[in-house]
């Protein structure tokens, strides 16, 4: 590995190995035995200059061959070098232009002008330099750029190519590097070659990376403040193997998972000079951060105030945007301020500077003016529960089965169904719902009385042969929001909301939507059936499809679903006992107003099932089947 | 499929229809987005109001519930509306709808909302009950202020 290009040519093949130890001994005497990379950097550069000087006296001082030290120092072994290169078949010059060639082919040549990257990476390729240690190769580059100092990011040695790779993020140090090609020796005495192009470093995002994403972000968290500090993340000594910046929406939207999952409260967000560019990847963060109070974005490669946009529904007190391109073009500071405030209405901090109270009139709403807390289930009858449980349970077993011919005996003879789905050309092809609304009407648009009239489906086979056609689905329970508004005897009306999934053999096509259903529902043949349907399909919110068959959300303690409805003591299944009876006779005759006698025999006859009991009695009563002396008491 | 009705029902699908179009392009949301105040006439006097699952029953507890809510804008998705056949029912139809609405000016939620009206002796349509919901009340953010 360490062989030299044209060995042999010096006396010196194991001067350069003495020069080598002699420089890992200097650094060593520098750093106090501490070997990382981190620590390399932070080189005094006051000391440097002195440093290569003594070494190059010492360098001196050992060479046997006074001469061969001013060839080496002088640079008049140049020429003879590129002899050498010659001779050793590699032409540099010439393999700039090869096709396929692993050296970048843009900005080469140490006196041209490196054009400055929009992500400011740069791209740091050294010829050759997989011969040298990698120590011996950074110090000499190091020295040549002093004062200035880089971090060489994801530092590569290709052993095959003899390349050299590593990645600056500072676009003069980068320029500083690119002169320093051809103008600095090797300890062999060849030529350093280097190019250096503008390019962001590759990103693997596995769950490794993931798994030290979240190491470090756990180390960069403020449990008091709620505060989590992802300043320069990509520099995070934890994170030096893998290029993992939050300027790449991979690894941004990694993170916003990550702290969506473990620090949902977080209140407090530092991503100053991280060389954000785009945002739009972070849309959907409102939801996924809700607390969100502070946001430093300071430092960053925002062009376009309009990118914040992505960031809507914040919470946002505080805003830092300072060091953005952006910011140089703002020249009206008032109206700056006030599109932010658009975005953040509840904005009193930007840019460090306290903001003034907006000009404000008193139309606002007051505050006072809130709505009443979501409740998942409104009964205008309580003792309607049960019903309506039952029903909507058997009826979604049978819908969500591969079978939805049996829900024929759902649907009454004469029943009436349509259904209205959205259709927007913006959908993307999974939000499409053509498969609901190419059977659908919808009044919205202006139609005819034929529209009309085609677009209902009327009869329980016609209504079957349509849900048949919808794709298969699996509904969520726990996403159920019932609403019984009507509840008498011969007529019962409810309206169901919730979500469903269309089951499919690729999960990644399993898409969700929300449905609402409202429903007309009667008494038939002893039991219950939908007389009239409307069904409404549309796509769920993001955050519906995150929660989505996850069981209750905990943020809403006053969510109970329909299988928590306050449910009537009676069950159906089982004979009650003797007490509960007592007590179903009793409801039986204050509802029916007939007596304890009379009350009870209804509800012996009906197996003591009571909402059957008091439908068998409204029928009879109507039909005026049922005798005076019922109602004696 | 008209083919299996009869006059009567055709006539019946094409009222409601008719009716759901005159009362929520014209007279509902213009209402409760712009005139509240003469809200109350819309609804039966023992109308109910179901909102995200809160009762509010009779006319004058709906109209001071609205009046006394968030401003609103609602824009129209989708609009359907059936008849019930049902002889006691009288002349009763169901209408949903779906779109989306800001509250108090922040960002647009979806929302359905489902009616029955009844025509009343003087051939006038009132609501009898009236269910609105945000669509994602239950898995999606609960906060609305």
């Amino acid at each position: 590995m360490m062989q030299r290009r044209g060995g042999g040519k010096f006396r010196g093949g194991n001067r350069y190995n003495y020069y080598s130890d002699r420089f890992q001994s200097e650094h060593d005497d520098r750093s106090g035995g501490n070997k990382t990379e981190i620590k390399r950097v932070t080189f005094k550069t006051g000391r440097h200059i002195n440093n290569r000087n003594i070494n190059d006296n010492k360098l001196k001082a050992f060479l046997d061959d006074e001469d061969m030290v001013g060839e080496l120092t002088q640079g008049e072994g140049s020429q003879r070098l590129s002899g050498e290169f010659k001779r050793g078949g590699t032409n540099f010059r010439n393999r700039r232009n090869r096709k396929g060639s692993p050296i970048p082919g843009r900005h080469v040549g140490g006196s041209g002008k490196l054009i400055q990257h929009p992500m400011g990476w740069y791209q740091v390729t050294i010829q050759h330099g997989a011969k040298y240690e990698k120590n011996i190769v950074l110090k000499l580059l190091l020295d040549g750029v002093s004062p200035s100092i880089f971090i060489p990011n994801y530092f590569k040695a290709d052993m095959d190519t003899k390349l050299v790779n590593f990645f600056v993020d500072d676009y003069e140090v980068a320029q500083k590097i690119m002169r320093l090609d051809r103008k600095i020796e090797l300890p062999d005495g060849f030529q350093i070659m280097i190019r250096v192009r503008g390019c962001v470093p590759q990103t693997k995002l596995d769950a490794t990376v993931k798994e030290r994403m979240k190491n470090a972000m756990v180390k960069r968290y403020n449990q008091a403040t709620k505060a989590l500090d992802l300043t320069k993340f990509h520099a995070d000594p934890d994170l030096t193997e893998t290029f993992c910046a939050l300027s790449r929406p991979p690894i941004m939207s990694a993170a916003i998972d990550i702290i969506a999952e473990n620090i949902p409260d977080l209140e407090a967000l530092n991503l100053n000079d991280n060389k954000l560019n785009m945002l739009d990847h972070l849309k959907g963060i409102a939801s996924k951060l809700s607390h969100l109070k502070i946001l430093y974005l300071g430092n960053n490669k925002i062009f376009m105030l309009n990118s914040l946009d992505s960031l809507r529904g914040l919470p946002l007190v505080e805003l830092f945007l300072d060091g953005n391109p952006f910011r140089k073009r703002v020249r009206d500071q008032a109206n700056y301020v006030s599109e932010l405030r658009k975005k953040f209405p509840k904005l009193l901090k930007l840019d460090g500077a306290e903001l003034g109270p907006t000009i404000g009139f008193d139309v606002a709403d007051e505050p006072s003016k809130q709505l009443p807390p979501w409740k998942a289930a409104y009964l205008c009858d309580p003792s309607g529960s049960e019903l309506v449980q039952k029903f909507l349970e058997q009826y979604f077993i049978l819908y969500d089965s591969d079978n939805r011919q049996q829900l024929l005996e759902a649907y009454h003879e004469q029943a009436i169904f349509s259904l209205t789905a959205t259709n927007n050309q913006h959908y993307t092809p999974e939000e499409k719902l053509h498969a609901y609304w190419k059977v659908g009407r919808n009044l919205h648009h202006p139609r005819g009385f034929d529209y009309r009239l085609h677009s209902i489906k009327r009869g329980k086979l016609n209504v079957v042969a349509l849900l048949t056609e919808l794709p298969p689905s699996r509904h969520d329970p726990q996403s159920f929001a019932v609403d019984l508004t009507v509840f008498t005897p011969q007529l019962v009306v409810l309206t169901v909301t919730g979500l469903f999934k269309e089951r499919n053999s690729n999960p990644r096509q399993e898409y969700t939507r929300a449905f609402q259903r409202t429903m007309v529902i009667v008494p038939n043949n002893g039991g219950f059936c939908i007389k009239n349907e409307l069904l409404h399909v549309n796509n769920a919110s993001q955050s519906q499809a995150r929660n989505a068959f996850k069981g209750p959300v905990a943020t809403s303690p006053q969510m109970t679903s329909p299988s928590s409805l306050p449910t009537t003591p009676q069950q159906a299944v089982s004979a009650p006992d003797d007490a509960t009876k007592m007590q179903m006779i009793q409801a039986m005759s204050q509802q029916s107003n007939m007596n304890i006698e009379w009350s009870r025999k209804c509800l012996e006859e009906t197996s003591w099932d009571f909402q059957r009991a008091i439908f068998v009695f409204s029928e009879l009563f109507k039909q005026n089947k049922i005798p005076p002396e019922a109602f004696v008491k | 499929m008209a083919a299996n009705m009869s006059e009567e029902l055709k006539e019946r699908i094409n009222e409601a229809a008719r009716a759901a179009d005159e009362f929520i392009k014209h007279i509902y949301y213009d209402h409760v987005d712009k005139k509240k105040p003469t809200l109350n006439k819309l609804y039966m006097d023992n109308g109910l109001l179901v909102y995200n699952g809160n009762g509010f029953n009779g006319k004058d507890n709906i109209a001071k519930f609205i009046i006394e809510m968030p401003s609103t804008k609602h824009d129209l998705t989708t609009i359907d509306a059936q008849p019930i056949l049902d002889s006691s029912a009288g002349k009763t139809i169901l209408i949903q709808v779906s779109g989306t609405v800001k509250i108090a000016g922040k960002r647009s939620r979806a929302f359905q909302q489902t009616f029955v009206l009844t025509a009343d002796n003087n051939a006038k349509w009132k609501i009898v009950t009236d269910t609105f919901r945000l669509q994602d009340g239950i898995c999606g953010e609960i906060d609305l202020n």
